[in-house]
């Protein structure tokens, strides 16, 4: 067939060609010469008609084979100009990509999640309570009787049936309690309420995680170690914490606990009081009280329970100085948290 | 509460520096820090005000020739308390202010030299006092170094409310002395009786309020100035010397905890005490010059015919005593802390009688602290004191008994004490103890109110023995049974997905104004009764109010492009035959401000398509389908035939809720609903078809009054199971043909999952599908 001599003639003819291109331009001529529609493959696809009826499956195929070859050809060697088709567009690879917003949680959820995270790692589960609560379920299940100065402690903001928006998540302890036997651990996490005046270090609302942990011959010495778990995962494992008694209604022997933050710079000195000592967070074992007041029987179970102030450990962990900051939602401020 | 370290001093011996005694009381459960006393004055003078003349054409300015000693200078001064003879600190040229931050030299004031300046209290950084210039007593010598340095350093202790016993100088004694394993020293102040009586009749109305009541009457007392040992004492801890008698009941409370009251015993009609409530609503005026109201919850110190003192908390100007005073009356009584502190309470009033006794007092102690007292006035303003005490005490408080188990107190602190470790540590606390088979009965000394049940007393043991010396337990014990999922794991879920979607997560007030919650108001809004404020008097009852209140914030501060959400609790009050109840549901709210994306890549304007595709995407990642139907001024999202929420576009914003802001879009979703249906909601995953999908595209102008939503239902219906997806990828109008019409590109997509779809059947479904447009919604193919 004459037809397939002329393939193997173009063919050859193409690779000398390609041979001698030396650059985007001559590949471009090429590409024309011999794939555009008046090109040389175009003109032999014409010879078809010509051809016996008998050969054109066997021409066609080998006509397709060399239009793919030539095409292919062409494209692997465009790459090889590359460089020079960057020279030569000044395409610059600098210019910003499609722009995507990039959003961000609250500083408050990121706290919460990792101190959620540090506890789930070792069996508590995560419970709730209501914001808006009974003067019960607030104070007087806690041990928090009417007219005790323990009621000082938290400036309550009240309705006038005598509800209360919840002054800490310790409500919690109380609903869970109340739902469930032991054994219990929990962390209840929530926005609690103070009617204290708004400046740099309080605000009128803020969030606690409140931890609880009852069953079988519970001791203070659970408390402390469950609590120096908590601080190495939180602040790293060289850190140095100190319990000191404390006092809260609704845990017996009640305690603080401190961390030492140092006194390197202005700002330990400020925050710590000149001490060093920064507090964390306030524990205790739960009161035989409590426990009585959700028929709970205090002398087979023990418990202990805590508190932790989520803004005080936000501040701590961003280094942020003003409270204010979190509720306003200024996006250059949140926009940190990634 | 200010404690001086000289005064304790004379209670107890001790060896602590000041920083041991800081971390020692701090370790016992007193949180204190340690104030220097130290003075930021430098160089300064006692001069003497020799003339005062006032400066022509001047404000109150006046021109002081002061003596300093060896001689004299003039200088200018503008205080109005400024005369002649009286002694004055002065800043001479050279010395200094506020740590060397203020040097002074000599001035030109008004064209008059002036060689120095006399100092205000607060000048001196003494105290906050600027009324006018210090004016010193006789104690201070002419021309002398002026130095009011008292050499004494003072611990301010955070107190918590358990501890009324620790509220004074021999309380926190009593804590060092555990500290340093020491008694006290607890000395009586002598006091000379005179074979006279008081002749005072005491009436307690109710034993309830005022379980005891004791008092003594001092004859002849000379009401003055405080000896300056008294003063100083007096102004060491930060409290103002008044006059004798005063100070020295202050000088009390201070040092034994106790509060008394002195009254001036002749304006006690018939010397008659009567400790009783009011019958009715009553107008008195305090010591402090204030009139109040005491009502029924009040406890009154009355006579025959008026009321004396609100006790326990105030005295009234009527009985207390004045310069003239001869003949005192002192009270020494025991208060109910309930009574005192519901009458503080009502009276917003707090002062540091009431603070003591709101936290309790020691009621066998009363007549210690009133015989010192007494001993105190004799020696500082002289008098008798009648020999005859007297003393209400109808029934004898029960001494507290407590059995201690050592068993339980180990297994609750995780302790191994032995008997006699803890027998030590109950012995320094002054607990005497009687050991029985199976526990130590201990008697509670009184002033330990707050010690009731072994729990007390273990604590007291931790506390002692040292919270960091209890050890820790090396191993965790968990619990299968106590873990439980969490039910809010959808908002965690949600929160991620939309932070990665360019959201800022924001956390609102969730106080609102009247006006906030006006907007989304249901008449069941819950409103609190002592708002701090009025514009925070609503506990939300929308989260939209706090996002658009941010979107505000940053508009001002010229963020223009950005997406803000928020999750979190609602509230509503339902009010029942039987009082109300209150529901609290959880919402999500989203708002888009993007003004001007300023990105070359992405010109388009934003608008609502982009708001609804943040939802969607929510939900698909969800695997929950929704619907959204234009209602009123939003746009309704409907899931499961539920309302779960609304977008409000731009123009429907009401203004109430953003001023300003013509192209920001917020939504409101109910998480509640959400969760509900995501938690029953079993992701099944369906296998893809191993044949290939076949494309077909296809364009209509179709009129807008048939919504996308119907004409894509309509050809999923033709379709069938064959039709897998329809994606619209143009919509176009062109005004010249119709403005009443567009024109929609759709491509659908087609898959079998048994067979390879050939061109055949897919061209039968798609005449079919545009047959039937053609004769539902008269569309033209284009």
């Amino acid at each position: 067939m004459i037809i397939l001599n002329k393939i193997k003639e173009v063919k050859d003819n193409f690779n000398l060609e390609l041979s001698n291109v030396e650059n985007l331009d001559q590949l471009d001529d090429l590409h024309n010469q011999f794939l555009s529609r008046k090109g040389i493959v175009a003109s032999l696809f014409t010879m078809m008609g010509e051809i016996d009826p008998s050969d054109r499956p066997k021409a066609g195929n080998e006509l397709n084979k060399l239009k793919d070859f030539i095409s292919s050809e062409i494209d692997r060697n465009r790459l090889n100009f590359s460089e020079e088709v960057n020279l030569k567009d000044k395409f610059d690879y600098s210019l910003p990509g499609k722009k995507k917003k990039v959003g961000s949680v609250h500083p408050l959820t990121k706290t919460i999640s990792l101190i959620e995270s540090i506890f789930q790692k070792i069996g508590f589960s995560i419970a709730y309570g209501p914001e808006i609560d009974t003067d019960f379920y607030n104070f007087e299940a806690l041990n928090i009787p009417k007219h005790h100065p323990a009621r000082d402690m938290q400036d309550t903001f009240y309705l006038d049936d005598g509800n209360v928006l919840r002054t800490h998540t310790s409500n919690s302890q109380i609903h869970f309690m109340m739902e469930n036997n032991p054994p219990i651990r929990i962390i209840a996490p929530g926005r609690v309420y103070r009617n204290e005046d708004i400046s740099v270090r309080s605000y009128c609302l803020f969030h606690q995680i409140e931890g609880l942990y009852v069953d079988k011959n519970v001791s203070f010495s659970d408390l402390k170690s469950v609590l120096n778990y908590f601080a190495r995962e939180l602040f790293g494992s060289e850190v140095k914490t100190r319990f000191r008694p404390s006092y809260f209604p609704f845990t017996e022997p009640s305690a603080e606990m401190d961390v030492y933050w140092g006194l390197k710079t202005e700002s330990d000195k400020r925050i710590t009081k000149g001490t060093g000592w920064l507090e964390i967070l306030g524990c205790g074992m739960v009161d035989p009280k409590v426990f009585k007041n959700v028929n709970y029987d205090s002398t087979e179970y023990s418990g202990y329970a805590f508190g932790v102030g989520i803004e005080r450990i936000a501040m701590l962990l961003y280094g942020v100085e003003d409270i204010r900051e979190f509720y306003k939602g200024d996006t250059r401020f949140l926009g940190q948290f990634k | 509460m200010i404690v001086s370290i000289n005064w304790l001093k004379e209670i107890i011996d001790f060896t602590l520096s000041p920083q041991e005694l800081e971390d020692g009381l701090t370790s016992l459960g007193l949180e204190c820090t340690y104030k220097k006393d130290s003075i930021s004055y430098h160089g300064i003078v006692v001069g003497k005000i020799l003339s005062v003349s006032e400066i022509e054409d001047s404000d109150h300015l006046n021109l002081c020739s002061v003596d300093i000693g060896e001689s004299s200078k003039d200088i200018v001064c503008g205080a109005s308390n400024v005369k002649p003879g009286i002694l004055v600190p002065i800043a001479v040229p050279g010395s200094s202010l506020d740590n060397g931050k203020f040097k002074i030299k000599k001035a030109k004031i008004r064209g008059v030299i002036s060689n120095g300046m006399i100092c205000s209290e607060k000048e001196l950084g003494i105290s906050d006092n600027h009324d006018g210039i210090m004016i010193l007593d006789d104690s201070f010598i002419l021309g002398s170094n002026f130095d009011i340095s008292r050499d004494d350093d003072v611990l301010d202790i955070d107190l918590t409310p358990n501890r009324g016993d620790c509220f004074s100088h021999l309380g926190v004694a009593r804590e060092i002395a555990l500290l340093e394993n020491k008694k006290i020293n607890k000395t009586n102040k002598t006091m000379s009786t005179i074979n006279s009586s008081a002749n005072v009749e005491i009436q307690i109305a109710d034993d309830m309020d005022c379980p005891r009541y004791a008092a003594r009457v001092i004859r002849g007392v000379k009401v003055g100035p405080s000896p300056s040992w008294l003063k100083n004492k007096i102004e060491s801890i930060g409290q103002k010397s008044i006059n004798n008698i005063v100070d020295a009941a202050n000088y009390i409370l201070f040092d034994l905890g106790h509060p008394m009251h002195t009254f001036d015993l002749d304006k006690i009609k018939n010397s008659k005490i009567i400790v009783k409530r009011p019958s009715e609503d009553k107008k008195i005026t305090c010591l402090d010059g204030v009139e109040r109201t005491v009502t029924k919850e009040h406890l009154l110190i009355c006579d025959d015919e008026k009321p004396l003192a609100i006790a326990g908390i105030m005295g009234l100007d009527n009985s207390s005593v004045k310069n003239d005073t001869k003949d005192v009356l002192i009270e020494s009584a025991y208060f109910n802390p309930i009574t005192i502190r519901k009458g503080a309470k009502l009276l917003d009033l707090s002062t540091d009688a009431s603070k003591r006794f709101e936290r309790d007092t020691d009621i066998e102690s009363l007549i210690y602290s009133l015989d010192t007292l007494a001993g105190l006035i004799q020696e500082v303003a002289g008098g008798d004191v009648c020999d005859d005490l007297i003393d209400e005490y109808p029934n004898k408080f029960e001494i507290e008994k407590i059995n201690f188990s050592i068993k339980d107190c180990n297994s609750l602190l995780g302790t191994t004490l032995d008997k006699s470790e803890i027998l030590d540590i109950l012995n320094r606390l002054s607990i005497s103890t009687l050991e029985s088979k199976n526990f130590i009965e201990c008697t509670i000394p009184s002033y330990r109110n707050d010690l009731e049940r072994p729990v007390d007393l273990y604590e007291e043991i931790a506390r002692v023995f040292g919270y960091d010396n209890i050890p820790v337990s090396e191993s965790f014990s968990s619990s299968y049974i106590s873990m439980t999922p969490d039910r809010n794991i959808i908002n965690k879920k949600i929160a991620n997905i939309l932070s990665m979607n360019g959201f800022n997560e924001h956390y609102s007030n969730s106080l609102l104004s009247e006006q906030q919650t006006s907007l989304y108001s249901n008449e069941m809004d819950v409103e609190l009764d002592n708002p701090l404020s009025s514009d925070m008097r609503f506990l939300r009852n929308s989260i939209l109010p706090g996002l658009a209140k941010a979107v505000e914030y940053n508009m001002n501060h010229g963020n223009r492009d950005f997406k803000l959400f928020e999750m979190g609790e609602v509230h509503k009050r339902i009010t029942l035959k039987d009082g109300s109840k209150y529901v609290q549901s959880t919402l999500l709210g989203l708002s888009w401000c993007c003004l001007e994306s300023k990105d070359w890549k992405n010109k388009d304007k934003f608008d609502f398509f982009e708001a609804k595709g943040d939802i969607d995407n929510i939900f698909q990642i969800l695997g929950l389908d929704l619907f959204y139907n234009e209602n009123n001024n939003k746009v309704d999202i409907i899931l499961n035939k539920k309302v779960i929420g609304f977008i409000v576009p731009p123009n429907r914003i009401d203004t109430k809720l953003l001023k300003t802001g013509s192209d920001v879009y917020f939504a409101q979703i109910s998480l509640d609903d959400m969760k509900n249906l995501y938690t029953n909601n079993k992701t099944k995953i369906s296998l893809p078809s191993n044949f290939p999908n076949i494309e077909r595209d296809i364009s209509i102008l179709v009129s807008k009054d048939y919504s996308y939503k119907l004409i894509t239902d309509n050809i999923y219906d033709i379709g069938g199971t064959l039709l897998k997806e329809i994606s619209l990828f143009d919509l176009y109008i062109d005004k010249k043909i119709d403005n009443d019409k567009h024109s929609l590109s759709i491509s659908l997509c087609f898959s079998s999952p048994d067979r390879t779809l050939q061109d055949k059947d897919v061209d039968i479904l798609m005449d079919k599908i545009i047959k039937e447009l053609k004769d539902k919604f008269e569309i033209i193919q284009r």
